[in-house]
């Protein structure tokens, strides 16, 4: 469970988020869509712990967040590869500097590598990928760890439509596998409905709405109307805002 | 299970954009790749010693004086006297410059690794590194002479006081170029402070550090040259001034063979380590020429 109370972040004078109040349950799924600036990121990066409110608290599994939560899982926008490691040696470093033996860091590593398909470039550099195959080594990299709470920063913007969609299943089917609790931050709409089970509206800093999304996960979801009534609806919200 | 390998498959383009690439294939890529590269850079050597020797034959016949030998007279008298006299000083010289690389880049990368990461060692050294760096440090050479004496240390500090500032400037730009989103990535992963350096600063800084350490060879050979000329009798710096003023310009011009070898060795050296360490930059810079 994620619980955030009157949060408060500012970057030097500019205050990024105001106010902010907000309860995601465990194992489910959240989406914040919103005009860019919006403050989405330094929400994510609130619950990453990588920038100190100045005011407020955020909980999640009943602990206070103040500082980097080993539990919880960041995939960014460009992906966060390391470009000088190998597939494989971005997987298992983490995993190195948390303590992990060889041999488990290698079985986990591999385990990984085979569920992503990734088998066969693990010894390639980021650089000889393409952009969905780096985004599922940095999904992997994050997921290695096993943590209960996945954070993803528009982390299909920079893909094809197709990809896009495919990273998407993937990302719900590792979710409905592993069950943790997913908070997705992006602009697109159509990602939002797929894979929020809530979402977010947020401009100037504030949760503008929260709006369930009662038909997430379900088959074929995108072919059904209502994933069109629902995306129509965001639409008209995020015009309301604008 | 298997459908989601099939979703994979799909997903990764695997097979649409490699082929059905294995590990075997893309090592024999790179060991063609690596082949082909090795020989393009020993055809380079080759154009680059013709074009000097060129060079030199045409200030050697427009000139018409003793202080330009043949190229073939020098390089002859080079050949002779290398394996005895000339290898001894060659090796003295590479020893005072190696150590003063290894000591800058140990002091000076340091230094400015945690410049990089620290605002606060930043705010407090920039001021004093931005004063001293610009002064002709040379002018110190008295100085050093009281302080270290006369014989190797102030001629190895001599070099460090001045190539250290270009590491140490290197390194710290080299930080700060570091992506907020990358830096995040990575703290985001929960490694320590140690991992962070060893993951992601020192990997990300190293490049920079190589193409500084490449500029500072050619800066540490001419200070050298200054400094073995003064309370020596060894040294290539020594070995050219001493032939100069001996009037024996063709054993003048084989102390300048030697200091040029030496100079390519290290390069090549450097290069070597930088292929190794920095293959990434290898990488960007293919796919930049594939671009163009």
């Amino acid at each position: 469970m994620i619980e955030i109370r009157d949060l408060e972040v500012a970057y030097d004078q500019d205050i990024a988020l105001k106010e902010l109040n907000l309860s995601v349950p465990a194992h489910s799924t959240c989406a914040v869509i919103g005009s860019s600036g919006c403050g989405k990121t330094t929400l994510l990066y609130a619950l990453a712990g990588l920038v100190r409110p100045q005011s407020g608290s955020i909980v999640i599994g009943g602990k206070s967040v103040s500082g980097i939560r080993k539990e919880t899982g960041l995939v960014l926008q460009d992906y966060g590869l390391l470009p000088w490691k190998t597939v494989r040696d971005n997987l298992a470093f983490p995993l190195k500097a948390r303590g992990f033996g060889a041999v488990e860091t290698s079985e986990r590593v591999g385990a990984m590598l085979e569920e992503l398909g990734l088998e066969s470039l693990g010894h390639r550099l980021p650089g000889e990928l393409s952009g969905g195959q780096k985004q599922r080594v940095a999904i992997g990299r994050t997921l290695v760890l096993e943590p209960d709470v996945l954070l993803m920063d528009e982390a299909s913007s920079a893909l094809d439509a197709m990809t896009k969609e495919l990273i998407q299943n993937l990302v719900l089917r590792l979710h409905r596998e592993r069950q943790f609790t997913l908070v997705l931050v992006t602009h697109n709409i159509e990602e939002a409905v797929f894979l929020g089970q809530r979402i977010l509206v947020m401009a100037d800093g504030r949760v503008q709405e929260q709006i369930d999304n009662p038909y997430f996960g379900e088959a074929d979801f995108r072919d059904h109307p209502s994933f069109f009534e629902m995306s129509l609806k965001i639409r008209r919200r995020l015009y309301e805002q604008a | 299970m298997s459908r989601l390998k099939g979703e994979m498959r799909q997903l990764g383009g695997d097979r649409a954009q490699s082929g059905d690439r294995t590990k075997s294939d893309d090592k024999s890529q790179r060991r063609l790749r690596s082949s082909a590269s090795l020989r393009g850079s020993w055809l380079q050597t080759l154009y680059g010693m013709l074009a000097i020797l060129l060079f030199w034959y045409v200030m050697h016949i427009s000139v018409g004086s003793a202080a330009i030998p043949a190229p073939h007279t020098a390089i002859l008298h080079f050949l002779r006297i290398f394996p005895g006299e000339l290898s001894k000083h060659l090796l003295v010289s590479l020893g005072r410059i190696s150590v003063a690389l290894l000591v800058s880049l140990v002091l000076g990368g340091a230094l400015g690794l945690w410049m990089g990461v620290s605002e606060r060692a930043d705010r407090w050294l920039s001021p004093v590194v931005y004063l001293l760096y610009p002064l002709p440090k040379i002018a110190f050479l008295p100085v050093l002479m009281i302080l270290f004496g006369l014989g190797e240390t102030s001629k190895i500090m001599l070099i460090i006081i001045i190539i250290i500032f270009q590491i140490l400037v290197a390194a710290r730009d080299g930080v700060r170029e570091i992506s907020k989103e990358l830096y995040y990535s990575v703290l985001s992963l929960g490694i320590g402070r140690s991992g962070l350096y060893r993951h992601l600063i020192l990997p990300a800084t190293l490049p920079k550090i190589m193409t500084a350490l490449r500029i500072c060879v050619g800066v540490s050979i001419s200070i050298l040259f200054f400094g073995e000329n003064y309370a020596t009798t060894y040294g290539i710096g020594y070995f050219i001034m001493n032939s100069w003023l001996m009037a024996d310009y063709v054993e003048m011009f084989s102390g300048i063979l030697a200091l040029s070898l030496m100079g390519f060795l290290l390069f090549k050296g450097i290069d070597l380590l930088e292929a190794r360490w920095c293959r990434w930059t290898r990488l960007t810079r293919r796919l930049t020429d594939v671009h163009k």
